[in-house]
């Protein structure tokens, strides 16, 4: 099963963060009882009973010091197995009371308090931001597997000890050795014992798909297109090829003296051809549209009707309002839903047109030469847009792109799903272009026999190529674009911004961190901190690109348990909030503060690290001006390696974690991977060495 | 390799005077801060240039302050001033009202028995004078005459003691558990035990503020108002009594061995205590010598080795899985070498950088194993551990924290280290065998905390300054 998390922020009423603070510490925080090493959860918010829940997280995010100060808000963080709506409704009916008592502070909250639940569950869910980048450090393990497995390593643990008091001076063989331990396993319990069942456990644990399959994925992605892009280079370096596909694309006639003008000057007449590509394919098509002109005015046809319809989607999303009710309400839902149905009939159109016409221009030609030219294509125009999709689907489900308090993210979210469709229309058209006008030019070619193969890849190469060159001649003029802006960056920040070494020397009120490492904190710890984002708005474009790709990494490459080389990690969060004027980051990590941020320092993460946090800044009290993140080198060098500045701007960014949860506080990360690692070891064929290896880790 | 400034650098920090085996630790507090301050001035310190030539010495004299020192001289403001954060705070700070026990002591394992709160100095005991400057002076016979001899009235140095801990080397170098001890130490310069081997070189700046460290950064220096170079040539000292329960640990080890044939008995015992070390009694490591057998008595000594056979030693290559030296064993813990994570090189990287200078010195006569009952053994013993470095935080407190007392070292799920770490419910410690792993339970509390404080030892240049200082 999937973790999720859930990140609710809300603002809290002028004047009450004290209050908030306050009763938080004394009546929300459970209580650490020593001797038995658990928590004890308080009446009024018994954590405990959710049984969805891996860890919460209850803190006052305010700020002090700095111009334009961010409404001080109530962070709720919790980390859950399944659905939030199920979540939501537990930790209604459950911690009601204590929901009441914390959010009677916040703006907004229902004056009837849980009493009318489903109004409660609205506010809350309404005010969920959904994180930029979100990595799980043992992804699919629920809290039942969790605890489960450190029963059965510990049930393991006394079979050996028992094993090994039986057998003092006897050798005894491996294989017996794992006998018993899988016996054990299998044992149904004695009579008396409630937790010793660990029947469940020969069961094969439920991996997520991501989890098993992610990095196998982004190989195959990464192979095919490389295999592409090598394709084009063997094409491009076979002179005769490359004369064949050149002098082909000259409609109406093979030879036009192209032949010749490539026999003089072979490297040159390429490049001009090669520019010459995008405007020839324009040409196409425009005597493509004139020549057969009917086939074009229906199809223009088809998608203006569904672009009217989406259109008409998008304005009933926008004014529809939540809650609402009435005639208006029906009416404006009864239109929403025609445009939707209207949008199906017209993409029905728009498909089955493209597929009857495709097919009435040379039908046996097209099935025998331009197949794998239309695969090619079709691959080539799938793999350049399928990013810019995903950054769009992922913008999409981001309501936090724009993140402030309230209903206001509804238009957002419409506007941007609006968006993202007319780009996908978008690309179906241009692929369907592409592919009839590829159609319709060998159409009217002649096919000398044995050009056959020549045809089948040209269209494919030709489209590429066009694609590359332009890609290279906008990439030329975009980096040059960028690395004025970097200059102009780096200028703006070093008369803006004070160095980050100064941080060294001011105080830090440490009452902020006084629950890390001991109590509860001894094992798992948990770290917030809120930090303002440069200005600029193409700094913040870049700020999500960036906090895409790193995403995008711990989605499908990060899924074994490691970010990098760092293993100590539960659950991270970056969160941009405050309509792009904060960056929020939650982590709940094992071992200590200095620790941790010391292996992210010393390993290959601190790239990503500081990719990130190089576009932050942030007001210390004692300090005039602001104080920008350690400088970095090209946004990925240096930076947070400069090991004092940047814990000491991690501890001057840094909040206090007020209430803090977690539903297996004894047991880290690593230990949850290794857990598992014996428990799937365990019930499958193992030879010798990997017997050693199991044994010796059951410790 | 920096060049150090040695004539500036107190000695202590080249070295630990072996051949001046009497100590006296002394803890004074100020009296008088011009009279203080002008005492400091006077003390004939012995220089890192002085420590390089031995023959002539006799003794040898070198001083540290606190936070409170040097506030009560006078010359400390109260903001930070590039001094680090756990100097200021001291090593046993005060509780916020409604704590059981301050964040430092819970992160050190100053818990239970080793708590503050029974401290006999440096502590938050009732009654507890606060330390100042602390005067360490080491001498070839009588260290306590010495000490008379620097020190004076109290009317007229300004400063009083609070207490003398005095201290002693064997000619052996073992500790009171009977092991060598002092054998795997850091080298700044290429000079002293151990130091051709380049896994002990370590940057300067990881001991010496005002010197690149390991990641080629300079750490941060204490300044004063009108002096920005106070912190050169200085480094933080911390000092910590031990005390061995000597007789405790000989009787885990027997009531571990019961069972045994009594010959065979005395070599579990010894294989047991050398696992839970991690180096036999003499100071073959585990991981090179597994079986007692290689290990003969005329090992012995190891002053003239120049280290290759005692502690040229990785565990990556040769004892990943801890069959030779257990996972959790004392060394292994208190310098994991590459042993780390699963890429040896990052790991011996990683770390170096959390490397301490260690400078301890026993206190207390030998317990006497041959006659378990000789009044001898009932008086106190232990260890005045001493170490140095430029980053208390990243260097002793993250060994203590992330290495000794971690449940979680290394992937191991619940054990902290056998000897020195917490003890808390039932400790235990798993001592990997094939083909199942020895579970060494119910351990108990060897060694007890007993006083502990965090120094700055300036350079020489920075103490004429604090006496030049008007305060």
């Amino acid at each position: 099963m999937q973790q999720r998390g859930l990140v609710i922020l809300t603002p809290i009423k002028p004047g009450q963060v004290d209050v908030l603070r306050q009763l938080l510490r004394s009546r929300i925080d459970p209580i650490w009882d020593a001797q038995t090493g658990q928590q004890i959860c308080r009446a009024g918010m018994p954590f405990d009973r959710l049984h969805m829940l891996h860890f919460a997280c209850i803190a006052v995010l305010d700020e002090d010091g700095g111009d334009a100060p961010m409404d001080p808000c109530l962070l709720f963080e919790a980390t859950i197995d399944g659905a939030k709506g199920d979540f939501l409704d537990e930790l209604i009916t459950l911690c009601g009371p204590g929901l009441d008592l914390i959010y009677s502070h916040c703006e907004g909250y229902p004056a009837s308090g849980v009493a009318l639940p489903h109004l409660v569950k609205s506010y809350l869910g309404g005010h969920d931001v959904v994180p930029s980048i979100q990595y799980q450090g043992h992804p699919g393990r629920t809290i039942s597997e969790i605890r489960g497995e450190d029963g059965l390593r510990l049930k393991l643990l006394k079979t050996l000890e028992g094993i090994r008091q039986q057998t003092a001076d006897l050798p005894i063989t491996r294989t017996e050795i794992l006998h018993r331990l899988r016996r054990a396993v299998i044992a149904p319990p004695e009579d008396g014992e409630t937790d010793g069942d660990t029947r469940w456990a020969t069961e094969k644990r439920a991996e997520p798909i991501k989890t098993r399959w992610g990095r196998i994925l982004v190989v195959l992605a990464a192979a095919a297109f490389g295999l592409l892009v090598a394709g084009v280079g063997i094409w491009v370096s076979a002179p005769n090829a490359a004369e064949y596909f050149l002098c082909m694309n000259q409609p109406l006639g093979p030879d036009t003296g192209c032949r010749a003008a490539f026999a003089n000057n072979g490297a040159g007449t390429v490049l001009v051809a090669m520019s010459a590509w995008p405007f020839q394919w324009g040409g196409w098509l425009l005597s493509l549209i004139a020549e057969e002109g009917e086939l074009f005015w229906t199809a223009a046809a088809a998608v203006a009707s569904w672009l009217t319809a989406r259109g008409l989607q998008y304005l009933c999303e926008t004014q529809t309002k939540p809650g609402n009710a009435g005639t208006g309400w029906l009416l404006l839902q009864a239109a929403r839903w025609a445009a939707v149905g209207l949008r199906a009939m017209a993409l029905v159109a728009i498909i089955g047109f493209g597929l009857t016409n495709l097919g009435s221009v040379q039908i046996p030609n097209w099935i025998a030469y331009n197949l794998a030219g239309a695969v090619l294509t079709g691959a080539l125009v799938l793999l350049v847009g399928l990013p810019a999709l995903l950054f769009l689907r992922y913008i999409r489900t981001m309501p936090s792109l724009d993140s402030s308090f309230g209903h206001a993210t509804a238009a957002r979210r419409a506007w941007l799903s609006l968006a993202s469709d007319t780009l996908w229309l978008v690309m179906a058209i241009l692929t369907w272009l592409l592919l009839v006008a590829a159609n319709w030019v060998t159409g009217y070619a002649s096919h000398p026999p044995g050009m056959v193969f020549m045809t089948l890849v040209t269209w494919g190469v030709s489209g590429t190529l066009s694609v590359l060159f332009l890609l290279a001649l906008a990439s030329a003029a975009v980096v040059l674009w960028l690395l004025s802006i970097g200059v102009r960056e780096q200028l703006f920040d070093n008369r803006s911004f004070e160095d980050a070494t100064v941080l060294t020397d001011v105080a830090v009120d440490a009452s902020r961190f006084a629950r890390e490492g001991h109590g509860v904190n001894k094992v798992q710890n948990h770290l917030i901190s809120v930090s303002r984002i440069k200005p600029g708005r193409l700094r913040l474009l870049r700020l999500r690109f960036v906090t895409f790709v790193v995403n995008q990494m711990c989605v499908w490459w990060f899924t074994r348990g490691e970010l990098g080389d760092v293993r100590d990690i539960h659950f991270l969060r970056w969160i941009i909030i405050d309509r792009g004027r904060r960056l929020l980051f939650l982590d709940t990590y094992q071992g200590s503060w200095s620790g941790y941020l010391d292996a992210f320092i010393d390993s290959g993460s601190v790239h990503g690290l500081n990719a990130i946090w190089s576009h932050t800044y942030q007001y210390v009290r004692g300090v005039p001006r602001p104080v920008g993140f350690p400088r970095t080198e090209c946004m990925l060098l240096k930076g947070a390696r400069d090991e004092r500045p940047f814990k000491a701007a991690v501890r001057a960014s840094q909040k206090e974690t007020t209430v803090w949860y977690s539903a297996y506080p004894g047991i880290g990360g690593v230990n949850i991977i290794t857990n598992s690692r014996i428990r799937d070891d365990l019930f499958r064929p193992l030879d010798t060495a990997e017997t050693d290896r199991l044994i010796s880790t059951i410790r | 390799m920096e060049q150090v400034e040695w004539s500036d650098v107190q000695g202590i920090v080249r070295r630990g005077f072996g051949w001046l085996p009497q100590s006296a630790f002394v803890l004074l507090s100020v009296a008088d801060p011009a009279k203080a301050r002008h005492w400091l001035s006077r003390l004939p310190l012995t220089s890192g240039a002085d420590a390089g030539n031995r023959d002539a010495m006799t003794v040898a004299v070198n001083v540290a302050v606190t936070f409170a020192g040097l506030q009560a001289l006078g010359v400390g403001g109260t903001s930070p001033d590039g001094f680090s954060r756990e100097f200021c705070e001291g090593i046993a700070p005060p509780l916020h009202p409604g704590d059981q026990v301050s964040r430092r002591s819970s992160m050190l394992g100053d818990v239970g028995p080793n708590d503050p709160h029974g401290w006999r100095w440096g502590g938050l005991a009732t009654g507890t004078a606060p330390v100042h400057i602390l005067l360490l002076v080491f001498s070839a016979s009588d260290a306590s005459s010495d000490v008379d001899l620097l020190t004076g009235p109290e009317d007229q140095t300004g400063v009083a003691q609070i207490e003398r801990l005095l201290g002693w080397l064997p000619e052996d170098k073992t500790e009171h558990f009977g092991f060598r001890d002092g054998l795997s130490q850091p080298s700044i310069t290429g000079e002293g035990a151990g130091s051709p081997l380049h896994l002990h070189q370590t940057a300067t700046g990881e001991f010496l503020i005002g010197y690149r460290n390991e990641r080629g950064n300079l750490p941060v220096s204490p300044r004063l108002s009108h002096d920005p170079e106070f912190g050169r040539n200085g480094t933080y000292l911390v000092l910590r009594e031990l005390e061995q329960n000597v007789a405790a640990f000989e009787s885990w080890l027997d009531n571990a061995a019961t069972g045994h044939a009594p010959r065979a008995g005395m070599a579990y015992r010894e294989w047991l205590a050398a696992k839970m070390i991690g180096r036999w009694r003499n100071g073959a490591p585990l991981t090179r010598y597994p079986d007692h057998d290689q290990v003969s008595d005329d090992f012995g000594l190891f002053d003239a080795d120049d280290g290759t056979r005692s502690n040229d030693f990785f565990y990556h290559a040769e004892d990943r899985e801890g069959f030779r030296c257990p996972i959790g064993s004392h060394i292994r813990r208190a310098w994991p070498r590459d042993a780390l994570g699963s890429d040896p090189e990052r790991a011996l990287q990683q770390a170096r950088l959390h490397r301490l200078l260690r400078r301890g010195r026993l206190f207390g006569p030998l317990y006497d194993r041959d006659n378990r009952d000789a009044p001898v053994n009932a008086k106190r013993r232990g260890l005045y551990f001493a170490c140095m470095n430029a980053d208390i935080a990243s260097q002793f407190e993250s060994v203590q924290h992330n290495w000794i007392n971690n449940p979680k070292f290394s992937g191991l799920a619940d054990e902290r280290d056998p000897l020195i770490g917490e003890r808390a419910g039932d400790s235990c410690m798993t001592v990997q065998q094939s083909p199942v792993n020895l579970r060494l339970r119910q351990l108990d509390q060897f060694v007890v905390t007993c006083g502990g404080g965090y120094f700055f030892l300036p350079g020489l240049r920075a103490i004429q300054r604090i006496a030049a200082s008007n305060g």
